[in-house]
């Protein structure tokens, strides 16, 4: 957008300003464009803004704005001012700020030769601004004329719409170097008579407090998705290199079977790797670290193998060989009744002998009472005869010896006339 | 200035999409995907801000516009996604938020960002 562009933009939007509708839509858009001292002075746009800057609705963006410029032509005029020397006057900076803002008039004030009232020094300024040449003149001549416009100031000088100076600064200088008398302004911030929670000691940096380079963070993503990783393409190695760093041996020659690219420049990492793992070996001579590593690998692992083969043919002959004499054999293991009766009707019973049917005890049972010979039952599982050793088995039938009483206790009794046993 | 599209719309704001500093610039993917993204957030890319603002040796200058043959569309949205998350919080005292990024285009987009510088 050159200076024409801008310049019909802002009047337009001068014009809109008057509109209630429009203002704060023209006033916004105002502050976007890329403000330059020249239009400020060409537009007058300035005095158009301040007007507003107290109205209620609009005023905040409007005395926004308005600082904005003043910044602009504040710094515009730090610059004017570096061209011509700083001896020339002793309280230089604030009026060289103000006469910056006035140049413009004064320039066409300089045009003629006697002093005229700002409003007919215009109208003669005029006419040569549209001529090229005439501008370029008037430009060499502030150049020249340095010491031109200081404070001569008369009433017609004085512009009548006063735009108080404000004393904040460039944006460039941190907020701390402000005027070192006052106090820092966040101390008053937090009164102790302000019911508010009080922090002691710094705030954690819970989150990130730098944004990292893409690059960083695509690192990072691939690092921690190392088993994800097929096929890299055209990646050269020196890029990938601290994700290979990472991968353990079994993923680089993964890696590194699918992308020939790395296995080339990728030999130092297998240098890595074997001397972590092998520490005390050496390679042989035209071996690359990868085979080597492999290689080692391999017969290690050989070696391993053969320990294990002969520690078990150590062991295995130090075992003692069965059929010494002695032979275990189960013995009918008999459960208590109860848990017999459970067990068949389970199915899960165990008997060395084999379980009759129904019929066959009958049989057996029968010929008890009719002979009298039990030997058939007997031979029966001991589950299902009931023959022997059951019912009362379990009492005791000793006989307990008597108390034996303790002698000094019978004396005692005895003394009492306690007779009880 | 040989394309001065300036697209103005009364009600809202003006965009400039061609032309010297103009607002927008364009990006094109190797698939023709064309994405158009704020001039200051492209310039965060080193690559991206030297075709633009190179002594002329870049055709670039001109049209506003970068084309990469090498990129992909969904390489390079991800890197525009990049761009708006830098310019949001750098030089911000909130919470930066983690950038996430899937581990299918992780591989593609090291590469995009070792080429871009960003």
């Amino acid at each position: 957008m050159d200076n024409a562009t801008k310049a019909a933009k802002i009047n337009k939007y001068m014009k809109q300003l008057k509109n209630e509708d429009m203002r704060y839509r023209a006033l916004e858009k105002l502050g976007q464009i890329e403000m330059s001292v020249q239009l400020l002075a060409d537009t007058k746009v300035g005095k158009a803004v301040n007007k507003w800057a107290c109205d209620d609705s609009v005023g905040e963006m409007a005395s926004d704005i308005i600082e904005k410029w003043k910044v602009l032509a504040r710094r515009a005029g730090y610059e004017e001012s570096s061209k011509r020397t700083r001896s020339e006057s002793p309280d230089s900076p604030p009026p060289v700020k103000r006469s910056k803002l006035r140049e413009s008039d004064s320039q066409k004030r300089d045009e003629s030769p006697t002093k005229k009232t700002k409003k007919e020094s215009k109208k003669v300024a005029i006419a040569p601004s549209n001529d090229f040449d005439a501008m370029l003149a008037q430009a060499d001549k502030i150049q020249a004329r340095p010491k031109a416009n200081k404070f001569h100031l008369t009433a017609a000088d004085l512009d009548t719409n006063y735009r108080p100076l404000s004393l904040s600064k460039p944006k460039e200088r941190p907020t701390s170097s402000h005027e070192d008398n006052h106090i820092h302004e966040d101390i008053l911030k937090y009164r102790m008579t302000d019911r508010q929670r009080v922090f002691a000691g710094r705030k954690k940096a819970t989150g990130m407090t730098k944004v990292e380079t893409l690059f960083t963070l695509c690192l990072r993503t691939v690092g921690n998705n190392i088993n994800l990783i097929e096929d890299t393409g055209d990646i050269p190695f020196y890029i990938l290199r601290p994700v290979l760093e990472k991968c353990t041996p079994e993923q680089l020659a993964y890696i590194e079977s699918k992308n020939p690219i790395l296995e080339e420049d990728g030999d130092c990492l297998w240098e890595q790797h074997f001397k972590m793992k092998f520490p005390s070996e050496t390679t042989n001579e035209e071996e690359s670290w990868k085979y080597a590593y492999f290689r080692t690998d391999r017969q290690k692992k050989g070696d391993e193998k053969n320990k294990l083969a002969k520690l078990r043919e150590k062991i295995g002959g130090q075992v003692v060989v069965a059929g010494s004499g002695r032979q275990a054999i189960m013995a009918d293991a008999t459960a208590p009744r109860h848990i017999k009766r459970r067990q068949m009707n389970n199915g899960s019973a165990f008997s060395a002998k084999p379980i009759p049917s129904a019929l066959e005890v009958r049989k057996a049972r029968r010929e008890i009472f009719d002979t009298g010979n039990t030997s058939n039952l007997r031979s029966m599982s001991s589950m299902v005869n009931n023959l022997g050793g059951s019912g009362g088995g379990g009492h005791r039938t000793k006989k307990e010896p008597p108390k034996k009483k303790a002698p000094l206790m019978v004396k005692t009794l005895k003394m009492l006339n306690w007779k009880r046993k | 200035m040989s394309n001065n599209k300036d697209e103005i719309d009364e009600e809202t704001q003006e965009i400039t999409v061609e032309g010297p500093e103009s607002t927008y610039v364009k990006l094109v993917s190797s698939d023709g995907h064309e994405f158009y993204i704020k001039r200051e957030h492209a310039l965060i890319s080193g690559t991206i801000k030297a075709m633009l603002s190179g002594p002329g040796a870049f055709q670039e200058n001109e049209a506003n516009e970068v084309n990469f043959r090498e990129i992909p569309s969904h390489v390079l949205l991800k890197v525009c996604h990049y761009f708006a998350y830098k310019a949001k919080y750098t030089n911000s005292a909130a919470e930066i938020p983690e950038f996430n990024i899937e581990p299918d285009v992780a591989l593609e987009l090291l590469m995009a960002a070792n080429f871009l510088d960003c």
